[in-house]
Order: structure tokens, then C-alpha cells, then sequence
């Protein structure tokens, strides 16, 4: 057991001094406490940081796991730089290496176009249905302006309706190109309403006619070809001028909605549906007739190459491809 | 004038001509300016495209449908009472601009969005549910030279690839039971689906450039013939 100091005689000798150090700080000379430094920057930031820890609530995202860092967006200005020369090295390529007619295989929609065409008796009357303007002549021009020159070698005799002004001015442009016999009706106005009165009414609702020949009923018709600016103009024909008559045209569209009309041209309800784009070569190849279209497919192909060689740099050592990080939470 | 241009040796349909190119061989290198980035001309060229459409828009309709169907119904008002009517149902649309009078529009409105909505369904339903229907059911047209099989195996695929890409769409799993095992089966169909879905969405995407590589086609072609007339004509200068 240990043993207990000895009591001073008076327990209450030193109760002005309760605590053991106050008699050795009392004296001269006693050791001084540093001055505490100023907290520096860094400091700082711990401090704000505990106190942002203990104060702020728990986020809702903080169980989240992030899979992937957000790629950066858009192309850096160097790499887009080159994408533009590129394409516009693959629109100059037909000046620069132009295309054989070889090298092109018409597809069975494209034969059976020109097939009709050839089976014309001469003088046998065609409707053109104009339902695209110059904002896409620059991909279905070279396909018109090929059919119309086809159609004037046979003789035929063609009628153009269009669907609006620019419609109608955009063929007046193409038709004077060739020596077809071409009779511009006029045009009918846009949406369901223009689309149902040219299968029921067509001659008294059609405004800005200049030509002396009147427009027949559709069925009067030996061939019908609709020339349109995308699907919806193809749908409008199908379920309103289409449903009212059963004529089912040959449809020439830009190459970007040809994929969406292939139901309706199964269902028999469209005769043919040609994506401008490639059908022009195409049929500038199987009725033999020299076009723009056989040089554009050179371009094409140009564009492809620079397709093919963008997605494998692109997949190789493109953005976000070099420095992406591993899965973390 | 014209002896100025006979100086240079050309028709004043010639300089015309050249005129009409120039100015659009200008406003479509304005527009491309703009992949080097926003500037001047190319605000330039689309604003003078939005105003210039306005204009011939409204010039249009004044002088095509407007100005002939007034003179019409001036001459005599009550013998060309339906064109009389709907001249008075257009004047009607006028006052939905004025907040007191805006109710006397609702008839016109009404009797476009009735005719608009009536066309539409009526042609929805016969032009393209009903024979698409058919088809589905009945099988598609198939070209005579394509072997029989293709018809046969078409609404199959057709079929399979439309429940794949709308499997693509669940996302429900539950772990146990016929519930689950059929969340599993369906989230095996999505797997294939997406893939469907994507080398779709690669064909419309291949589409789509075709057609703004044939603008840009168009347009190239539009300055390489402005430059073979301008070396003809120079070479033709004496």
C-alpha cells in the first residue's frame, strides 16, 4: 500500500495557491509562452473545409458512382479544321478525278424507273409532281433534270405541278435546262388541303398557271413521278391525293428520307422510292445519258474515304479516347 | 449603257447572267464563311435570306391569291358569295391581333383547325394505319425476281426486330419468379435492340449526309461554274 504524504500542519496554509504551478510561475524570470502564429492560407482553407464538413448536409449524389468522366464537347479547332478540308476535298474530287460509269450498278428501283420511261409511247402524258425547292436542288437537280431530259427523248409530253412558289420556280430552273416538252400547271398550296384538291380538283384550285394545257385527273396520266423535299411531303401525297385516287407514283426524295418511305413502297402504295442522292448516277448509268449525277458519285466515294478514315482516327485517338479514366467512385 | 458593254464585247443578258451568279456565288461563300466562324457576311446572308423570303412570301400571296380573288368579288360580291364568304372569314383571322375583337377569330381558326385536323385523320387512317396494317399482317410487296423466302422470312424479322427495339426500352428487373425470369429475357432482347436501335440511327445518319454533302456538292459545283464562265468569257474578250 502506499504510503500517504505527510499533512502540513495547516491543511489551509496555501488555499490562496490551490493550484501546484502557481508558486514556481510566481517568480522573476519564469519561462513565457510563444505567441501563437497567424494562421496561413492553407490554415484557412482546413478550418473552412472542417467547417463546411461538420455543418453541411450530406449531398443526395454522394452515393452516386461515377462511371465515366463527361467526354469534352465538340472537336478540338485543329481536328475540325481538318474535317472541313476533307470534305470540301471530297466535293472538289469529281473535278479532279471523275468517275466511270463501270464502276456503277443501277439498283432494281432505279430499272424499273427507267423501264417505264423506255416503254413510253411518244407523245404519252407524264405528271411531275414538284414538291421540293432549291434547297434541295443541289442533291435531286442532277436526278430531275436527267428523268426530264429521258422523258424528252421519248416525247413525252410532261406536265409539272408543283406544291408552292419556290417549287414551282425551282422547275421552271430545271426544265429550261432541257428540250423536254415541259407545260408548268402551276402550283396547288401546301399541306393536306393542296394534296387532297389535286387528286379531287386539281385544275380550279391550281393558282400562278402559265401553261395553255389543262391538268388532267390523275389517273389520266401515264406515269406519275413526285419529286419531294423529305418524308412528310411523300405522306401527305400517300394519305391524301393517294388514298383518293390509288395512283402510286415513283418517288424521288433526297437520300436522307428514303429509309422512312420503304413501308409505304412495300405496302405498293409508292411505285419506286429513289434517295436522289445515288439514284442520279444510277440512272444516268441505265437510260445512258451523260449528267452531273456519275461525277457527284466521285464525290461520294471521296466522302466515304473521309468517313471511313475520320471514325478510325476518331476510335484510335480521338477526343476522350486518350485520357479516359477508370471507373471511381 | 449598252455601248459600255458592247465595249467589253457582251449582251446585256450576258452580264446579266454573270450578275445573277456573282451575287450568289458571294452569298454562298458569305454562308460558309461561317465555319471559320460568326461574322458579318454570314449575318449578312442570313438575314437577307429571312427578309427576302418574307417579302417574296407576302408578294406572293397579294399578288396571287389576294389581289385576282378582290377584283373577282368587287366586280359582283353577291354572285361570288363563297368567295365573298371566305374573304370575310380571312378578314375575321385580322382581329385576333386586337385583344376586344379577338373572339370574332375563333370561327376561321376553328373551321382550319376542323378541315386541317378531319384531312389528316381521315388520311392517317386510310392512307397509312389501315394499309400498313394489311401489310403487317399480309406480308409486303416483294420484287418478282427476289426468292419466295424473302417474303416469307420479312414479317418474321420485321416482327422480331420490333419487339428487340422496343425491349430496348424496359428497364424493370425483378430478381424473383416468372416476373424476373421474364425481366431477364427482356433485358436480353433490349441488349440485341440496342444495337438495332444504333445501326439504324447509323442509316438515317448516313442518309442525312449524303444530303448535306449534296447541298455542299451543289453549291461547289454553283462557284466552279461561275469561274469556267468567267475564264470563257475573259478568253472570249478581245
Amino acid at each position: 500500500m502506499a504510503q500517504l504524504p505527510d499533512l502540513p500542519a495547516d491543511p489551509l496554509a496555501e488555499i490562496a495557491a490551490p493550484l501546484g504551478l502557481s508558486a514556481g510561475m510566481a517568480v522573476r524570470g519564469r519561462a513565457t509562452l510563444p505567441r501563437p502564429h497567424e494562421p496561413d492560407e492553407a490554415e484557412h482553407y482546413d478550418a473552412e473545409l472542417l467547417a463546411h464538413l461538420v455543418s453541411e448536409p450530406a449531398s443526395l449524389n454522394e452515393g452516386a458512382r461515377q462511371l465515366r468522366q463527361p467526354l469534352r464537347a465538340g472537336l478540338p479547332r485543329s481536328w475540325r479544321a481538318v474535317l472541313y478540308v476533307l470534305v470540301l476535298f471530297a466535293a472538289l474530287a469529281p473535278l479532279l478525278v471523275p468517275f466511270s460509269n463501270e464502276w456503277i450498278t443501277p439498283r432494281d428501283e432505279v430499272l424499273r424507273l427507267t423501264t417505264t420511261v423506255a416503254d413510253l409511247s411518244a407523245g404519252a402524258p407524264v405528271l411531275l409532281v414538284w414538291a421540293y425547292d432549291a434547297s434541295y436542288g443541289g442533291e435531286i437537280d442532277p436526278l430531275a433534270g436527267a428523268l426530264l431530259q429521258d422523258l424528252g427523248g421519248r416525247a413525252a409530253q410532261v406536265d409539272v405541278v408543283a406544291m408552292s412558289p419556290a417549287c414551282l420556280g425551282q422547275a421552271r430552273l430545271v426544265a429550261a435546262e432541257t428540250a423536254a416538252d415541259v407545260a408548268l400547271l402551276g402550283y396547288l398550296p401546301t399541306g393536306a388541303a393542296g394534296w387532297r384538291l389535286l387528286a379531287e380538283d386539281g385544275q380550279r384550285s391550281l393558282l400562278g398557271a402559265q401553261a395553255d394545257r389543262p391538268f388532267e385527273a390523275l389517273s389520266h396520266y401515264a406515269l406519275v413521278v413526285l419529286l419531294a423535299n423529305d418524308a412528310n411531303s411523300v405522306r401527305g401525297w400517300v394519305e391524301q391525293a393517294g388514298a383518293a385516287s390509288g395512283v402510286a407514283p415513283m418517288t424521288i426524295v433526297p437520300a436522307r428520307s428514303e429509309a422512312s418511305l420503304q413501308p409505304y413502297r412495300q405496302s405498293g402504295q409508292l411505285g419506286a422510292v429513289l434517295g436522289a442522292g445515288w439514284a442520279a448516277s444510277e440512272y444516268e448509268v441505265a437510260a445512258s445519258l451523260p449528267g452531273e449525277g456519275v461525277s457527284r458519285a466521285t464525290g461520294l466515294a471521296a466522302l466515304s474515304m473521309v468517313i471511313v478514315t475520320m471514325t478510325a482516327a476518331a476510335m484510335l485517338v480521338g477526343p476522350g479516347r486518350q485520357d479516359a479514366p477508370e471507373s471511381h467512385r | 449603257m449598252n455601248a459600255l458593254f458592247d465595249s467589253f464585247g457582251l449582251s446585256l443578258e450576258q452580264i446579266s447572267g454573270l450578275a445573277t451568279s456573282l451575287l450568289a456565288v458571294l452569298l454562298t461563300l458569305a454562308t460558309m464563311s461561317r465555319l471559320l466562324r460568326e461574322n458579318l457576311f454570314s449575318r449578312l446572308a442570313q438575314l437577307l435570306f429571312v427578309g427576302v423570303a418574307a417579302g417574296y412570301a407576302v408578294g406572293l400571296a397579294w399578288w396571287h391569291i389576294l389581289w385576282p380573288r378582290l377584283v373577282i368579288v368587287m366586280a359582283d360580291p353577291l354572285g361570288q358569295w363563297p368567295l365573298t364568304l371566305a374573304m370575310a372569314l380571312g378578314l375575321l383571322l385580322l382581329a385576333r391581333g386586337f385583344r376586344p375583337a379577338s373572339t370574332l377569330g375563333d370561327a376561321p381558326v376553328s373551321i382550319l383547325l376542323g378541315v386541317g385536323v378531319g384531312l389528316a385523320l381521315v388520311g392517317a387512317v386510310r392512307g397509312t394505319l389501315v394499309p400498313q396494317v394489311l401489310v403487317a399482317m399480309w406480308g409486303a410487296t416483294t420484287p418478282t425476281n427476289s426468292p419466295r423466302w424473302i417474303g416469307i422470312a420479312s414479317p418474321i424479322i420485321l416482327t422480331l426486330v420490333t419487339v428487340a427495339a422496343l425491349a430496348a426500352f424496359h428497364h424493370q428487373r425483378r430478381e424473383r419468379g416468372l416476373p424476373g425470369a421474364i425481366d431477364r429475357v427482356l433485358q436480353a432482347l433490349g441488349a440485341v435492340g440496342r444495337r438495332l436501335v444504333i445501326v439504324a440511327l447509323g442509316a438515317v445518319l448516313a442518309g442525312a449526309w449524303v444530303t448535306f454533302f449534296a447541298a455542299l456538292q451543289g453549291r461547289v459545283a454553283l462557284v466552279q461554274r461561275f469561274i469556267s464562265e468567267i475564264v470563257a468569257l475573259w478568253s472570249q474578250t478581245p
